[in-house]
């Protein structure tokens, strides 16, 4: 049987894993755990994510940084839709 | 953008093929890119690390894309185009050279704390000192200096310097001069012991006693006021009196005292002055033991060329010694004391010779004890300070002649 702190220890470590969306402001959004860029304009970045697609529509929308474990968006942030599969 | 790029230098790339979406998903997997743009449907461009600049080659080449350098920025960039103009890379290295060079020197003295000395002369009697233009402060010794211009200034009893980039502030301290005493102030010359006269000089005033004569403690020797039978001259009396005086002495030493001897223990504790604030790295502080020693030393940390940093090291090193009771011989003791004596009677004389001496020497209740007389020749006269009588004198001040009233 499985020990309370192990299930404990199993559930952070499946939280690590997943997608973290940080909004700062309306001007900053940072994505951690990302698949990579499916699209990308000054209107509209589709960011790929374990869960789905994840969408961030806004103004002069721009790609600041981009490493295998984050991705750093700037400018005026409309909206952030997740699409795809519910996890 | 972290200053690591600034420093290794960063390029910006223009990706242009199919699909520079997967491209760029690749390249993220392996390397950090900064800034990307999405310039048309066929290419993006971005920042990327010079560093990075095979596994950019690599992955663009199996994607079949085309990899095109629109700049290059940072420090290799920076040093690229200094060395294409020698001129820049003189100039820098020249810079470099006068912000070590300059600090070490100094090319402004100030004076303060003068009032009678003219600042003139100080700074002239300071430069052949060495504190000049240009001179090294690490060459300064400001005790050297201030032996210097004591020797070339008599009016000055202290100077020293301090450096403070490349100030150096000469502080000097003026001998006080003895105030002259006023000619129409009423004055005499009392006996400050009791004695027999062997030298008398009187400058001023009405001598009162002679050579040979004995004079009592409180005497007046030579008085400030002369009678000129219709006038009285009131002065300030001036003069010296020897005299052959004897004096009762007393002085004890206990028999047992306690010495230092072998240390036993030595505890030392390290701090960090940074600022005005002490980081000390020992939890306990304070004197460890009665009667221990304690002593700190304090390291200013230095950059090349004198740069002086807010940081002392201090280093405080307490140690314990044994304390050994001794005995002291009678021999020591009556040495010690006689010593106290005389020092004792030098002290309090304006110039005074020991010319005898009839001392005894006993032990008692655990201490030594000396007691006797000590015949001395000395300067008995002390200046006693009167009091201007406006009614004993008539108008005539500048003879110094007072009407007897």
């Amino acid at each position: 049987m499985e020990s309370w702190m192990e299930k404990i220890r199993k559930s952070e470590e499946h939280l690590k894993e997943q997608t973290l969306v940080e909004l700062v402001g309306r001007k900053r959004v940072l994505v951690e755990h990302h698949k990579g860029i499916l699209g990308y304009s000054k209107d509209e970045i589709l960011v790929g994510t374990e869960e789905g697609v994840l969408r961030v529509e806004g103004d002069n929308l721009c790609l600041c940084c981009m490493s295998r474990e984050q991705l750093f968006v700037s400018g005026t942030i409309r909206s952030l839709v997740c699409e795809g599969r519910e996890s | 953008m972290d200053l690591w790029w600034k420093v290794t230098g960063y390029r910006r790339i223009r990706l242009t093929g199919a699909d520079p979406m997967r491209t760029l998903r690749l390249l993220s997997r392996e390397i950090r890119l900064e800034q990307i743009e999405w310039e048309s449907g066929l290419s993006i461009s971005f920042d990327c690390a010079r560093k990075d600049r095979k596994i950019l080659q690599r992955i663009a080449k199996r994607q079949g894309d085309r990899v095109e350098i629109l700049g290059e920025s940072g420090f290799p960039q920076l040093w690229k185009t200094c060395r294409s103009m020698p001129i820049i890379v003189v100039f820098l290295a020249v810079l470099m050279g006068l912000s070590l060079w300059i600090p070490s020197r100094i090319f402004f003295v100030q004076v303060e704390g003068n009032q009678t000395v003219p600042t003139s002369l100080i700074l002239e009697s300071a430069q052949a000192c060495g504190v000049r233009f240009g001179a090294s402060r690490q060459d300064l010794r400001s005790e050297q200096v201030k032996n210097s211009l004591l020797h070339l200034l008599p009016e000055l009893s202290w100077a020293g310097v301090n450096t403070q980039g490349c100030v150096a502030t000469i502080t000097v301290r003026e001998r006080q001069q003895q105030p002259r005493k006023d000619p129409r102030t009423r004055g005499d010359i009392v006996a400050a012991r009791s004695g027999i006269v062997t030298s008398f000089t009187s400058y001023a005033g009405t001598p009162l006693c002679k050579v040979g004569q004995a004079v009592h403690k409180g005497q007046v020797l030579i008085s400030g006021v002369t009678d000129l039978g219709l006038k009285t001259r009131v002065t300030a009396a001036e003069g010296e009196v020897f005299a052959d005086t004897v004096e009762e002495v007393s002085a004890v030493l206990p028999q047992e005292t306690e010495h230092r001897g072998q240390m036993e223990k030595i505890i030392r504790r390290f701090s960090l002055i940074i600022g005005k604030k002490q980081i000390k790295f020992y939890s306990d502080s304070g004197i460890l033991y009665p009667g221990c020693g304690k002593m700190k030393e304090m390291i200013p940390l230095e950059l090349p060329g004198g740069w002086r940093l807010p940081v002392t090291f201090v280093i405080d090193t307490y140690t314990q010694s044994q304390w050994i009771p001794t005995q002291s011989p009678r021999w020591t003791a009556e040495e010690t004391l006689l010593q106290a004596i005389r020092r004792q009677i030098m002290d309090h004389a304006v110039a005074a010779e020991i010319r005898n001496q009839q001392l005894a020497l006993s032990q008692e209740e655990g201490v030594f004890r000396m007691e006797g007389k000590i015949g001395c020749r000395e300067m008995i006269g002390r200046t006693t300070e009167g009091v201007y009588l406006e009614g004993d004198t008539n108008d005539d001040r500048s003879s110094g002649e007072r009407g007897a009233g």
